[in-house]
């Protein structure tokens, strides 16, 4: 049995972007979790994730709240330096949602969200000769494979339309100014979109991927190796922050507080909706309650954390699928062999880090 | 002789400020500029619309993600891109480098500064960009011959061929069909997939 040992490094700067799903930090530093296991961390907002990611490269931070692919790219060198990142913890899941624009909309007519209908107007509209084009946020996320996955399912082929990919802030705008017919974001912005009466939510990421890890906590290699107490410290205390989110109280005062302009600087009516469980759909109709939205802790289930190597091959599918990685000739990814997603997906580490601090 | 043909930048930045140091640093002469105060979709139309030579903007741009797909995934039309950063010093941001990011500016603005730094920036960009097609011509290459030798041990196992004789025996398939023997050798593997399965 381990025990708690002298942390390595006790002040953190640890990234984020303002996304609903960065509540499990925003709470630790709030509510004092991080504190509790002997960290005293400085949360800084990021404005892309390529700068987030730079910045972990460059050590100005120890950690973030990353994409969940984004570790496995960075590992793997597509994102072009090739160093040895890591995810030792689950954040977040069911964040996303696939929101369309108001034209679309009411050529859906009266029935706007029943799938077959929507899956014919798309069929209908490639057909007539329209490139659709949808936005998502970075290449390396599952809001951009679940994007491509929903189009697929819609019966169309992802070549036949364009994917942009947009910062979150502007997705909203692009909408409403008709620059694309829909997007695939994480909270607060679906919300915001729906509230503004520019575009209605069809479906959220638990239609498409249920419980598919959206984000992670990821770091270097190297800093794990450097600083490994405090890296189960960090995930101790985000243990208990996720799990101080369990009930729909803790949750709507997160909700207040990641409000904050230093969080999402957003309005509450776009933060809380999702985080309470409602997925806003249209201005006119009633929000869907889907238990597993935004999803940061399951009962009893430590599992739940738990980075599985089987994530990645899931995603190396993705990769490969959207060509972002080679196919070998006999259809099986080139990658596969060569990437011990095991150095990639550090469950050993969150397995570690419950062991050393037990009720976590 | 006519003047060299003005390079053209794109330069994205919101704060008015900012801007106008760094816009006041670019040598009409030299370059010819268009500044973006926002991002978004409007980044994409105008690198489609007046495909920049080169981009200028801010390490914290939240266009970043739109540039970075442009320049590593798409790999459609991929340009040099010069970073601001007012916060970093050089060393700390040298690793930008490795990602696609030609050069950067740091700290004061000038124009003597501002233009050997785009000149150093497009040339590693293009370095970069020649080392990422022999990479990639090497890599398909590598692939061709990979088709060719599996095809020819298939052949070889399956009909107690020689080495030479495989060979030739793809060799005149290609001539008969007026195909590429590399197309030949795709076509055995196939045949000899859905065979052996």
């Amino acid at each position: 049995m381990q025990t708690a040992k002298k942390l390595e490094k006790t002040e953190l700067d640890i990234g984020f972007m303002p996304l609903t799903d960065c509540a499990p930090f925003v709470v630790a530093l709030e509510r004092g979790f991080f504190q509790r296991y002997g960290l005293t961390v400085r949360l800084h907002k990021q404005n892309s994730w390529s700068a987030l990611r730079d910045k972990l490269y460059e050590g100005l931070l120890d950690a973030a709240h990353m994409l969940a692919p984004m570790p496995l790219a960075a590992s793997l060198g597509l994102d072009g330096y090739g160093q040895q990142m890591i995810s030792p913890m689950v954040i977040s899941r069911n964040g996303n949602a696939i929101t369309l624009a108001e034209d679309l909309r009411q050529q859906l007519g009266q029935d706007w969200s029943e799938p077959n209908g929507l899956r014919s107007l798309l069929q209908d509209l490639r057909d007539s000769g329209k490139r659709l084009r949808f936005a998502t946020v970075h290449p390396y996320s599952c809001h951009y494979y679940q994007l491509r996955s929903w189009l697929r399912r819609c019966g169309l082929d992802t070549g036949q339309v364009d994917i942009a990919i947009l910062p979150p802030a502007d997705m909203v705008t692009a909408l409403a100014e008709g620059d694309i017919d829909g997007f695939c974001v994480s909270g607060p912005w679906t919300a915001r979109a729906v509230r503004e009466q520019v575009g209605v939510t069809v479906l959220s990421s638990v239609d498409i991927w249920p419980n598919f890890p959206d984000k992670v906590l990821g770091l270097l290699q190297s800093w794990y190796q450097l600083y490994p107490n405090s890296c189960y410290a960090l995930i101790a205390a985000l243990c208990d922050s996720s799990q101080w989110l369990a009930n729909s109280a803790n949750r709507l005062e997160a909700a207040r507080v990641l409000c904050r302009p230093e969080y999402l600087d957003a309005r509450l009516e776009v933060v809380a909706p999702s985080l309470l469980w409602s997925c806003l759909r249209s201005a006119d109709s009633d929000p869907l309650y889907i238990p597993e939205l935004n999803q940061f802790y399951q009962h009893d289930l430590a599992e739940h954390y738990s980075p599985r190597p089987g994530y990645g091959e899931f995603l190396l599918a993705q990769m490969a699928e959207a060509g972002q990685i080679p196919r070998a000739e006999n259809g099986a990814m080139d990658f596969t062999e060569e990437t011990n997603l095991k150095k990639i997906f550090r469950e050993d580490i969150y397995w570690c880090a419950r062991e050393i601090y037990a009720p976590c | 002789m006519p003047p060299a043909p003005k390079l053209k930048v794109l330069f994205v930045e919101q704060d008015k400020a900012k801007a106008d140091i760094v816009l006041a640093a670019l040598d009409a002469a030299q370059y010819q500029v268009s500044h973006l105060p926002s991002a978004g979709v409007s980044l994409l139309k105008e690198v489609d619309k007046a495909q920049p030579d080169l981009i200028i903007m801010d390490l914290e741009s939240p266009s970043r993600d739109v540039i970075e797909n442009l320049n590593l995934i798409s790999s459609l039309n991929p340009k040099p891109v010069v970073m601001l950063s007012e916060q970093y010093d050089r060393d700390t941001i040298s690793t930008l480098v490795k990602s696609g990011v030609s050069a950067y500016v740091v700290g004061d603005v000038n124009a003597e500064r501002v233009k050997s730094v785009i000149d150093v920036a497009m040339a590693r960009f293009e370095e970069y960009q020649q080392l990422k097609t022999e990479l990639q011509q090497a890599k398909q290459a590598l692939g061709k011959h990979k088709a060719l030798d599996q095809a020819k041990a298939w052949l070889m196992e399956s009909r107690q061929l020689s080495e030479r004789e495989a060979y030739q025996c793809m060799r005149k398939m290609a001539m008969n069909q007026g195909k590429k023997i590399e197309e030949v050798a795709s076509d055995i593997l196939s045949l000899a997939a859905a065979l052996d399965s």
